[in-house]
């Protein structure tokens, strides 16, 4: 369980606001989206819990302060954002599973148990037979994979996804939804999105962000009943649909 | 009467003759090979290195000097640095090529620019497109005596003195001739003459003038490189010469220890800055070689005291191998638990 | 996959050993019953320790830089350290003259390290980031080799071949300055162990490596400054070499075919040390003989050239996806 209270970031010594006072609870072992358009903040309360920048306020991991932890945070937490590929000097998939295991690895040089981690966590996404490749020559989607897999490789117990269907076809985003929602028994999944018809496939509990504010924070459920809040933040209506015993939120074509 | 004035116009036509025969010019081969058409004779000269300077003063056609480069105008030799001064000799920058004031030479309006093969090839162009009369000796990059030789046949051809270009070679040849029997008893020494350190020790190699007047003196260069280069103590080692002789404009102690060459067992004589002088300019200068070395061999070897001062710091070879690969042992391991964490 | 791993590790250490033990003991094997003059037998063993340790140093230099910069076609001198030492080496020329090659040296390692000190001041002010560093070492390389240019001017009349600028060369190697190769050396070994771990993690990016718990900014910090102070040591004995820390990080990681620094440092330095190694006994005992003596930096640049220009080609030519 994530707790926030009060928490705000700004950047640029005070003159971007980029959180305001968000006060929430991300439930534990179920996968969590924090939804909004461009620049509301998404992207920075990841951030914040990963205790990647500076924040005002409080944030409690299972009641415990998170400024008091960030040692054992470093080996219990994953947060995974898009890498720049252009200047990786020949990463390897193998590698960067390796390298990923830095926290938690016991000895200077690779151990064993590193490389036996890394080729089940390999395994488990489907990616083994890319091991010996360049992280550089791989497709989006085989990288999204292999960003998952490095921070799977540590077992977290939280993990944190920026954006992480992006670039992937139709087809990988449900592989995805599928597979954080497999996962989610065994950690807390929180992902951020702008979409809304991913989100509500994938999380259960979903938490709307409008220029730093928090809008909305509740479950699938409660969302769905109240379509409308989306649309004050996107300014586009929204609508439930039933497809195969799900329900999922679509904007409706606006009328050219 | 008209006897008279057939014999008038006769004289007159003579005179005419005479008079535009002064006005030819000289055409003449430099050392660049190139064909040069001079003035006859060049009133308004710069020379752009000492030893032509040198040549020329010798020439007696120094009076037409009016420029020259800073070392001829500090140079002792024949009071040059005086009379000079006393012409209100201009100053066209230093020795190398990239110090030489073109502008400057050129607002001297010369007749005639003499250079060096060696150093002031790369300014030929910028005469050229100046329409400046410039003519190339080997200077510096002299191969042979006869190489400085034929530079001063050269100047004595430009400058109407012939005669004392002759006297001037002859009295070069002489000098060495004389010299080598002054140093008949140092016949065969294994000499070595050191020019400079900086990356290395620099020599005087085979076909460098100092070569050729070694062996005109009945002395041995032990260099066995080309030109002037630059080689190790070991090689200096390996070729055993029997005496070192220091030849550097600027070098201390200090430098020569640190190089080395004291270590060596070998005597080691540091010419001071006018010998040095001597020994490094291809012209007239040549002639007080012989009397140089041999006063520089007779303080090596027939003074009673050392003419280096030894220095006994021992190599602790082995010693240090072992420090060494323990230190690189050593930092491994305390890398190792560094890295541990 | 783990007896893959096996091989590479032992492949890279033991190249490493290699490269600095055979050396030293070719060289003092072979000298040691040609009956030679105390001097001599020390000179050839140092120059031969030089040039190994010397290739150790650059070499990890330029893995450590490509690593933390993020940058391939980085080594020591993007530091500015060669161009500040040049400037101040010119500099003490005209304000003392040549006095001695300890105040050469001395008057070098000032320069180089001030440059430095430049160059990741202006960085860190800017942003700490890998740009930031090959940016501003830029900005202090240009500048200081302007300067030197503008200085020898007035040094090249007195001092000819001082022209020849700090070309490498190791061939007034003395006694005296082992404590200050041996330095480095150790420095830099010791670095290694400290800081490959965590420059792996760097080397994908900043975020990335925050989120391991690596500070990203301190790690280049700390590599510039290990990195910038040995090289500047090793620039004032020997000069400029260059090749060495640009392109044996990438032949090792060729070889390796992998890029974690835990092996690739230290293949790498095997490789230095041997190439320098061996371009100095070339140019020492092969050209000596007619030509006197060749730089190895000299070489040793003519020959990185080329490789450099391939390098790029690849470069270019891979980024395709």
């Amino acid at each position: 369980m994530i707790k926030l209270r009060e928490v705000s970031v700004t950047y640029r010594g005070n003159l971007v606001e980029a959180l305001k006072n968000i006060t929430t609870v991300i439930p534990g072992n179920v996968v969590s989206c924090i939804m909004g358009p461009n620049a509301s903040g998404k992207t920075t309360m990841l951030k914040a819990i990963a205790q990647l920048v500076d924040y005002e306020g409080r944030i409690e991991f299972n009641e415990k302060d998170a400024k008091e932890m960030v040692k054992t945070l470093r080996r219990m937490l994953s947060y995974v954002s898009a890498i720049d590929v252009r200047e990786l000097l020949g990463v390897t998939v193998l590698d960067l599973l390796i390298y990923s295991r830095y926290p938690i690895s016991e000895k200077f040089l690779t151990t064993m148990k590193d490389i036996e981690e890394s080729v089940k966590t390999a395994e488990t996404l489907n990616i083994k037979h890319l091991l010996h490749r360049k992280v550089n020559e791989l497709s989006s989607g085989e990288l999204q994979r292999v960003l998952l897999a490095s921070a799977l490789v540590r077992r977290p117990e939280i993990l944190l996804l920026d954006e992480p269907e992006s670039h992937l076809d139709m087809r990988s985003k449900i592989w995805l939804s599928g597979f954080l929602k497999s996962i989610s028994n065994n950690a807390t999944i929180v992902l951020s999105t702008h979409d809304p018809y991913f989100a509500s496939l994938t999380c259960d509990y979903l938490i709307l962000l409008s220029k730093g504010r928090l809008v909305f924070s509740g479950t699938r459920e409660h969302l769905l009943q109240n379509p409308e809040v989306l649309e004050e933040v996107y300014n586009t209506p929204f609508t439930t649909v039933k497809i195969g015993g799900y329900e999922i939120l679509v904007s409706v074509p606006l009328e050219s | 009467m008209s006897k008279l004035i057939i014999t008038m116009v006769f004289l007159t036509l003579i005179c005419l003759t005479s008079l535009t025969a002064e006005a030819v010019p000289l055409t003449i081969n430099d050392a660049l090979g190139r064909r040069v058409e001079v003035s006859n004779p060049p009133k308004r000269v710069v020379s752009l290195a000492p030893s032509i300077t040198e040549i020329l003063f010798e020439l007696n056609a120094h009076q037409y000097i009016v420029g020259a480069d800073d070392f001829s105008l500090e140079d002792w030799y024949l009071n040059i640095s005086r009379i000079l001064g006393e012409q209100n000799t201009t100053s066209v920058g230093g020795y190398w090529w990239s110090t030489v004031n073109v502008e400057k030479i050129l607002g001297l309006n010369p007749d005639l620019v003499l250079a060096d093969k060696g150093a002031h090839r790369p300014l030929l162009e910028v005469f050229q497109s100046y329409n400046v009369t410039v003519v190339y000796l080997n200077g510096g990059s002299a191969k042979s005596v006869n190489d400085v030789l034929s530079d001063i046949y050269l100047l004595g051809e430009l400058f109407n003195s012939t005669i004392e270009a002759q006297t001037l070679a002859d009295k070069l040849i002489n000098s060495l001739g004389t010299g080598r029997t002054l140093l008949e008893k140092y016949h065969g020494l294994r000499v070595l003459i050191v020019v400079d350190f900086w990356q290395g020790i620099w020599v005087a190699g085979r076909a460098t003038y100092i070569d050729d007047v070694l062996a005109r003196l009945g002395l041995s260069n032990v260099a066995s490189t080309f030109g002037w280069s630059s080689v190790s103590l070991e090689k200096i080692y390996e070729w055993r010469p029997d005496i070192i002789v220091v030849a550097t404009p600027y070098a201390s102690q200090e430098i020569i220890r640190e190089a080395g060459l004291f270590d060596l067992d070998v005597p080691v004589v540091v010419l001071e800055r006018e010998k040095v002088d001597i020994l490094s300019r291809p012209g007239p200068m040549i002639a007080m070689i012989p009397e140089t070395l041999h006063a520089a061999f007779a303080e090596a070897f027939d003074s009673a005291k050392p003419a280096s001062t030894p220095d006994h710091r021992q190599g602790i070879s082995e010693g240090f191998t072992l420090l060494l690969l323990a230190g690189v042992a050593l930092a491994f391991t305390v890398g190792y638990y560094v890295g541990r964490r | 996959m783990h007896r893959e791993l096996i091989v590479k590790t032992t492949i890279a250490f033991s190249t490493l050993i290699a490269s600095i033990v055979l050396p030293i003991a070719y060289t003092y094997f072979s000298s040691i019953n040609q009956d030679l003059p105390e001097t001599i037998l020390s000179y050839r063993l140092h120059r031969s320790i030089y040039s190994v340790l010397a290739g150790v140093v650059l070499a990890s230099s330029g893995c450590m830089l490509q690593s933390t910069l993020r940058n391939p076609l980085v080594d020591h001198h993007i530091l500015g350290v060669g161009a500040g030492a040049l400037f101040a080496v010119y500099l003490s020329f005209l304000l003392h003259g040549f006095s001695s090659l300890f105040m050469i040296a001395l008057a070098a390692s000032a320069g180089g390290l001030f440059a430095l000190f430049l160059s990741v001041a202006i960085a860190e002010i800017m942003s700490g980031s890998d740009a930031a560093y090959v940016l501003s070492g830029l900005g202090v390389t240009s500048m200081f080799s302007g300067l030197s240019i503008l200085l020898l001017y007035y040094v090249a009349p007195r001092y000819g071949p001082a022209s020849l600028m700090l070309t490498g060369s190791f061939i007034h190697s003395r006694k005296d300055m082992m404590p200050y190769v041996l330095a480095p050396a150790v420095f830099m070994i010791i670095s290694y162990f400290a800081l490959a771990k965590k420059m792996n993690t760097v080397v994908i990016g900043d975020d990335y490596a925050l989120q391991l718990g690596v500070n990203p900014r301190r790690i280049r910090l700390a590599t510039a400054l290990i990195v910038g102070v040995s090289s500047s040591l090793i620039v004032s004995m020997f000069g400029m070499i260059g090749f060495i820390g640009l392109v044996t990080p990438h032949m090792a990681r060729l070889f390796l075919k992998t890029s974690d620094n835990r092996l690739v440092i230290p293949l790498a330095m095997g490789f230095g040390s041997l190439l320098l190694y061996i371009t100095d006994s070339l140019s020492r005992m092969v050209v000596a003989e007619v030509l006197g003596e060749v730089p190895a930096g000299a070489v040793t640049s003519a020959i990185g050239a080329p490789f450099f220009l391939i390098l790029l080609v690849k470069r270019l030519r891979g980024v395709q996806h």
